[in-house]
């Protein structure tokens, strides 16, 4: 009796680790009822773990005749280059006829042009301008002082994956942090600690990636939970951006009088809240 | 949490670790290390209870959760030395090879202080070697007896098995080099591993 080819596959996975926990548990079930696929796998674990335990081998290098035999194929691929170069030559000559400006200012042929513009959709009607400036760019004042907190020298292993994210300046796996399961192992830091940490940057995260009701909640966590007094300014400098990023001046102009005496963003907090009085 | 980004660091390449461990950036190693506990140590003790379930799963799951920790660390100091084992696979490849290396040392320790006397009776019945309590672990005399049949094999054979065993190449892998499907390849290695227990089980016929 010899292995199908689905069991041999499924095997080779196995022995590559490349299974899922529900995969393994049922090849495991397979190998108990199975003594064919038991054996097979005992005799592949003995052949790798015998070359992993050898501190060197002698297999013999294949000779040039042998290499002969052993003959890579020969990948034939030049057609799919030709068809991916003629598909892209077709679009880009596509795209050249399709946007083509036309010139919608030509007097005599005004109201035909405008016409054929509407007709084919190829311009975009652009909103009649009006004199919205507001007092203060909301906008600008963010982005003038958000800058991402830097991240700490030592932090919890259990963060690393999203930290290092952060650190590149790709907030979207840290704004999507589970906190409530993120696990204690290893690391030595107390739960405490390592909330503090993942609401801290989650917070700032979030507020960069414009969702500022999340945002404000895991800042606003910081700043009531936080166990030092720079933690809790911190929490209230993003805050107090988040809140100006929602254009409420009220809430802002509170969180940063709070941050009072605190020397970090002493000068951007007193230039802030003059211009919002 | 095993994010997105561990996974993708765990098919990069040894040598981009090695890189790494060199410019000794603490923040690179707490992450690395952070990763692989994070998304490989509950597979591997997973895979080594379904792998070596014969010798007990409580003993098997103390021993392979000291394995990873010990591979971990070796693991480590190897990079950092630039002397990684089986460098030119996949990083999840190279650490699998380190767990289980450690996990069999360790186990092969503890199954020769319970068992001496069997120990000695399977090392001298050859025939037996690829299915008792010490079939799993390296000897001597097994590895020239899988050497010696290597040898034997046709050349596109024994390159295979050299990929598979060796190199420890997945499936894909080696469909890929082969330029034929992941089905045909499973086919033709299960061929070749045949083949091979074959003549290492009667080593006088070719």
């Amino acid at each position: 009796m010899e292995l199908s080819n689905e069991q041999y596959e499924r095997l080779c996975n196995f022995l590559d680790a490349n299974m899922s926990m529900e995969e393994m548990a049922a090849f495991e079930k397979e190998l108990a009822n199975d003594d064919i696929l038991r054996s097979q796998l005992n005799f592949e674990l003995s052949v790798r773990n015998n070359f992993l335990g050898a501190k060197e081998n002698n297999i013999k290098e294949p000779t040039q005749e042998e290499k002969k035999i052993i003959k890579l194929p020969n990948r034939n691929n030049w057609w799919k280059a030709a068809a991916a170069a003629l598909i892209l030559g077709l679009s880009i000559f596509y795209f050249s006829q399709t946007n083509k400006t036309i010139p919608v200012d030509t007097v005599q042929h005004k109201d035909t042009l405008a016409a054929k513009v509407k007709d084919t959709g190829l311009v975009k009607i652009q909103p009649e301008k009006k004199d919205t400036t507001p007092k203060i760019d909301f906008v600008k004042l963010f982005d003038d002082n958000f800058v991402p907190d830097k991240i700490p020298e030592n932090y919890p292993i259990q963060l690393a994956a999203e930290l290092t994210e952060y650190e590149k300046g790709d907030y979207t796996s840290m704004g999507k942090l589970d906190i409530a399961n993120i696990s204690e192992i290893r690391g030595g830091r107390d739960k405490q600690a390592i909330q503090e940490l993942a609401h801290y940057y989650k917070g700032i995260s979030l507020v960069k990636l414009g969702k500022l009701d999340d945002a404000i909640a895991n800042l606003q966590w910081v700043k009531n939970n936080a166990t030092t007094d720079s933690m809790k300014a911190n929490a209230r400098w993003y805050l107090a951006l988040g809140y100006l990023k929602k254009e409420n001046t009220g809430k802002a102009k509170v969180l940063l009088e709070g941050i009072g005496s605190y020397g970090r963003y002493k000068k951007e907090v007193k230039k802030i809240i003059q211009l919002i009085e | 949490m095993c994010t997105k980004d561990c996974e993708h660091i765990l098919k990069s390449t040894p040598s981009e670790v090695v890189e790494g461990f060199k410019n000794a950036s603490s923040f690179f190693v707490k992450k690395i290390i952070g990763c692989i506990y994070a998304c490989y140590q509950k597979v591997f003790v997973g895979w080594a209870c379904v792998a070596y379930n014969k010798y007990g799963i409580d003993k098997i799951n103390f021993i392979s959760n000291t394995a990873f920790t010990d591979g971990l660390l070796k693991f480590t100091e190897d990079a950092k030395a630039n002397k990684l084992y089986n460098s030119n696979a996949k990083l999840k490849t190279v650490l699998h090879s380190y767990f289980n290396m450690t996990l069999l040392g360790l186990l092969q320790t503890e199954n020769r202080l319970t068992d001496k006397v069997n120990k000695y009776k399977k090392d001298t019945v050859i025939e037996n070697i690829f299915l008792e309590n010490e079939a799993l672990f390296y000897s001597e005399q097994k590895y020239k007896a899988i050497e010696t049949a290597l040898n034997k094999m046709e050349p596109l054979d024994k390159q295979i098995i050299v990929w598979r065993q060796i190199d420890e190449k997945t499936l894909d892998e080696i469909a890929t080099v082969l330029d034929i499907s992941k089905e045909a390849a499973s086919n033709r290695i299960y061929r070749c591993m045949l083949r091979l227990k074959n003549l290492i089980e009667k080593p006088n016929t070719d």
